[in-house]
Parts: structure tokens; sequence; C-alpha cells
């Protein structure tokens, strides 16, 4: 048995390249900070998007899967020589979910896909958010309280998440003979 | 067989891109330690969760019921129908339909999908290669997140379809009147009515009824549309038998052969079927398996069962043994009809033992040629001159057949107008007389 192709569908999303250019933009932000020169940051930005996007219009269906890697190439590289700053780490974050919306809008997915993606990057954006909080918020010597203390409001959220959605570790009924 | 227990949980599976997002997010942090750098470990966060965010959604237990049915004809197979979900929480955008199809059958064109307020309406469009007979799995259905990183397997509720497909000419092949072997003489009555017999009435037309059995004159009086009705008659007895040996052709070829010889068993059984004769089916791989002669539609599931079951078997039994067996399930002077390749000597050989064990056969030989595939590589001369050269081998095997029973070679797998020419010249009442 040989299971069918999923359905072609290939309409142009309006969100696509908007959140693609999005993304670059923020990224282009990251490279602004390239020790190398500015140019080379935003060259590479840029080009690792714009080859995602490329991927995304033009690439046979076996390499779909792996589209957003030239853009995560390009952000791991400029997140490593970056000099490390409150800037730096948000901007590193946000680059990361703006692509994950970008993903979201893929032509494939039924319409609507978008607007649901919210649900799952809440747990990304959460962990962005403590983490930058707890670096901000935080002097430099006592950085592990403050990863503590964002651990700490992280599991409080996660148990206010489950008392308010007590159906996300409930077991299904005892089936009966 | 409706498919979906009542408390069967939505399994949780990760789709390859959480793994490519955790290689990553892993990868990302390893970076940052090794640089002593936080920017990648802020980077590689929200590849670790987001995978887990994803897993924390979806329903936790929910069904779909899919109306779903094969439309089309001939070579063209259509599955056509809707997933609705049984939860409103549910909106149908976030399910996907995964369905195998199976061998034999190619893809016409990319499946369709389409969303509406309530259902996941879904279209698949495929083509026969040649007559099959197939039983098609109830289809996967699965939430999925928006980010494609996990899904949950949703119950489906609905039925397996079966898709049978077979040349034209099956339907017309039960109307040949068969050698009787019924222990009455005379002509023995149905209570069932029928298309021929002797007269029983007259009822309304349906749109489904030919010409030839309106009757005009009713008709004409009336104002209404009659046609006859008939007491059915059982004309005989009919006895398929499949050689489910394996041959030197390979077990890809022989699956093909097979799979194409029971469609055309099936088919067969089902035209004399629903003519009231009584039908019987025998496979034979190095055992025999019978299934006695009987009517009615018991009979057609019992004899689809069986068939659906068969496949090549490993081990080729001696054809002596299958003439042998078959008398202990089938009285000598049934009609058979043997669906054999007739690739190898020793499937030639079933043909005079049967012969000698009194069931007048006639053969159906699916021919290999058709379904051997080309070897690559080769010109087009050179591949016409091996089919030539293979058809002038079969040809002199079946002439050396045709010295016990008559053989129809059934090179064109659509088409079994050959088969059905020589039912009336040679298997009907005529050829008794």
């Amino acid at each position: 048995m040989t299971t069918d192709p999923p359905p072609q569908t290939r309409t142009v999303r309006r969100e696509g390249p908007g959140l693609l250019a999005a993304g670059a933009a923020v990224a282009v932000g990251l490279g602004i900070w390239d020790p190398h020169g500015a140019v080379v940051g935003i060259a590479i930005a840029i080009v690792g998007f714009a080859a995602a996007g490329t991927l995304r219009a033009f690439a046979g269906r076996s390499v779909r899967p792996y589209e957003f890697l030239p853009a995560v190439a390009s952000l791991g590289y400029l997140a490593l020589v970056v000099p490390p700053s409150i800037v730096t780490d948000l901007l590193a974050g946000v680059s990361a979910l703006a692509l994950f919306l970008w993903l979201s809008a893929d032509p494939e997915l039924p319409r609507g896909t978008l607007r649901r993606s919210g649900d799952v990057l809440l747990l990304p954006a959460l962990g962005v958010a403590v983490a930058l909080s707890s670096s901000l918020l935080i002097q430099p010597g006592y950085v592990y309280v403050g990863v503590a203390a964002g651990l700490l409001v992280g599991g409080l959220l996660a148990v206010a998440w489950v008392l308010i959605h007590p159906e996300t570790f409930s077991a299904p009924d005892t089936p009966t003979i | 067989m409706i498919f979906g227990g009542e408390t069967e949980r939505s399994l949780l599976q990760w789709r390859p891109r959480s793994w490519l997002f955790y290689g990553v997010g892993a990868a990302l942090l390893v970076l940052g330690l090794a640089a002593r750098t936080p920017v990648p470990l802020f980077l590689a966060l929200p590849f670790l969760l987001a995978p887990l965010g994803a897993a924390l959604l979806g329903p936790r237990q929910a069904s779909a019921k899919i109306d779903w049915g094969v439309y089309g004809s001939e070579e063209e197979v259509t599955i056509r129908g809707q997933v609705v979900p049984s939860e409103r929480a549910l909106p149908p955008q976030e399910l996907q339909l995964r369905l195998d199809r199976p061998s034999g059958l190619l893809l016409r064109a990319p499946p369709r999908f389409e969303y509406s307020e309530g259902s996941l309406s879904f279209e698949f469009f495929w083509k026969a290669h040649e007559p099959l007979i197939a039983q098609l799995p109830v289809p996967e259905v699965l939430w999925v997140d928006p980010l494609d990183l996990v899904e949950r397997s949703i119950r489906p509720v609905a039925e397996e379809l079966s898709i049978e497909r077979y040349p034209p000419e099956i339907g017309r092949i039960g109307r040949v009147r068969l050698m009787r072997t019924i222990v009455l003489p005379g002509e023995t009555r149905s209570r069932a009515l029928g298309s021929s017999g002797e007269f029983f009435g007259l009822r309304i037309a349906r749109p489904s009824d030919p010409p030839r059995h309106i009757n005009w004159a009713a008709t004409a009086r009336s104002g209404r549309t009659w046609v006859n009705e008939f007491h059915l008659e059982r004309t005989g007895d009919i006895l398929l038998v499949l050689d489910l040996r394996p041959t030197g052709l390979g077990p890809e070829v022989d699956e093909r052969i097979v799979g194409v010889a029971r469609a055309a068993a099936l088919g067969i059984a089902g035209a004399f079927l629903r003519e009231k004769a009584r039908v019987g089916v025998a496979t034979y791989g190095e055992f025999l398996t019978a299934v006695p002669l009987g009517a009615g539609r018991a009979q057609r599931l019992r004899i689809r069962r069986v068939l659906m079951d068969s496949h090549v078997a490993p081990i080729a039994g001696p054809s002596e043994r299958c003439a042998i067996a078959m008398r202990r399930h089938f009285r000598a002077g049934v009609t058979t009809i043997l669906l054999a390749s007739l690739v190898d000597e020793e499937a030639a050989r079933l043909v005079p033992y049967l012969r000698r064990r009194g069931f007048p056969t006639v053969v159906l030989s699916p021919s290999p040629i058709t379904a051997a595939p080309d070897p690559p590589g080769w010109g087009e001369e050179d591949l016409a001159l091996v089919r030539r050269l293979l058809r002038l081998a079969r040809h002199e095997r079946i002439a050396r057949v045709w010295k016990d029973a008559p053989v129809i070679d059934w090179e064109e797998y659509w088409s079994l107008a050959g088969f059905q020419a020589m039912l009336r010249a040679g298997l009907g009442s005529r050829r008794r007389s």
C-alpha cells in the first residue's frame, strides 16, 4: 500500500511573505550587531530568510519540511557572533517566534492555521519572556537566582494553566465491559 | 464492519518536524554553552518549548464520523466522502485524513480536500490498473497542530469499503445456460422472480429494466409501462478453481496475476449467482481450500471472503493432489472454470488431472506476458522481438493444453469477450445436446 501525497493547494497566502519579511527584519536587527560588520550580518540574515522563502515557493514536497533550516542557520550564526546584551537576547528569541509564525502560514495548511498558532506559541513566548525578565531584572551576580525565580514563575504559570484547563492531563474514562 | 470503540484515547505522536526542532534547539544550546554566550540559548528556547506547547493542545478523546463511498466505473475509482467531528470544539480545519492506496490502484489525480463549517470533504482519484477486488481500510483521521509538530489520532467511525472492478463482459456472462448437473430431471424452478424462465406476471417497469422485458401490449392497454416477470430457472452449477501455486516469474508478477484471477473469479461467481446458479470455489496452492456449491447472497459473501484471503502460496502442491481433493468437495460433472496462468508444465498438468477426475474444464488463463514488467534498458525493437517469442512459446503450451480443455488466452485484462464467446459456444446446454 502507498499513502497518497497531501493535497496540492499551493495558493499564495498574503500573510506568508509579510511574516517572512517581519522575521527577516528581526534577523536584520540582530545582524546589525555582527562584529564583522553590519553589512555582513544583514546580508547573512537576508540570504537565510530569502533561501527559506525560495524553498517554500519552489522546492519539491520532500524538501518542504526543512524549508526553515536556512533561516535557522543564519540566525544561529548571528546569535553565536553578536555580543550578548538584552537587545540581542530579545531579538534572538523574537526572531524564532517570528519564524514559527511564518511556518504556520504554510500555503499547504488549511486556512485559519495562523490564527490557531497562537496557542502553540504561548509556551515558547512565555519561556523567552521569563528568561529575558530574569536576565534583565536581576544583577549579574544573581542570575542563577533569577533563573530559579523564572523557573518558579514558569512552574506557577504551568500549575495555573492546568487548573484552568483540567482536561490537559485528565485520564480517559475507564472502559466498561 | 464498523470501526471505533467508545473509549479509545487519542494517542500523541511526534511529527518529524518536532525532532528537527529538538535537534536545532539542542545544537544551539551546545553552541551557546561552548561559546559561553547566552544569545544562542535565547534562540534555542522557543525551539525546545514549541513541541511541548503543541503537545499540550489537541483533543484527548474525540471521534469523527466518516461518510464515504466508492464511485466511478470500470478503470476509474473515486473515493468521496466527508469527515464530521463529533465535538463542536474540534473544527475540521484541524483535521487531516490519511488513506492508504491499495496495491493495484494508481494515482489518477492528487486528492482534493475542502474544509467547510462543520466537515472536511475529501476526494481521492485513483485508477485501477487491471481488474481487482480490494478492501479499503477505514482512513486515519488525525488532529495536527498548526506548526506540524505533533499529531493525535481521532477515532474514526466508519465502515470499510470494498473496491470491485471487473471487465464489462462480466455482467452478461451469467446469462449462459450451464450444463445441467442438478439431480432433478427437467427444468428446476426457483421461487425467485427474474428476467428469464417461465412467465409469472406483470409489474410496473423500473428505470433499470431493459426494453426487451417490456410487455408492449399491456403497456398500450393501460397507458403505463409494464414488464414481464418470470420464475427463474436454475440452469446448472459452476465451479471456479484458482491456481495459487508460485511460478518462476517471481512473487510480484505471481501476485499480480492472482489479483486479476481473483477479481475475475468473484465477478464470474457474482454473475452466475445473480442468475440463481449454484457456484463453488476452490483455491489451490499447497493444499485445497473449497467453498462448496451454493447459491444466494450468503454464498457470494463466503466466496468473497475466501478469495480475499487467497494469495500466492509459498510452496506449490502437486497437480494430482488438487484433482483428488476436489472430488472430496464437489461431484463429478460440474462445469469447471480453471483460472491459471499456465506458466510452467506443472500448471498445465492440472488440466488433464481435473478432466480425468470428471470435471469438464474451461481454462481462463491470465497472460503472464501482460503482467510481467518490461526489462529496463531494452530498446523497442528488442522488446517487440522478446514479446513475440514469448507469445509463440505461450501459444505452443496453450495448444498442448487444448487437447484436454479449451483455453482462453486472457491477454487484455479489461476484456473477457473471448471467454464469453467460449462459454456461449462450448459450455451451454447446446454442447451437451
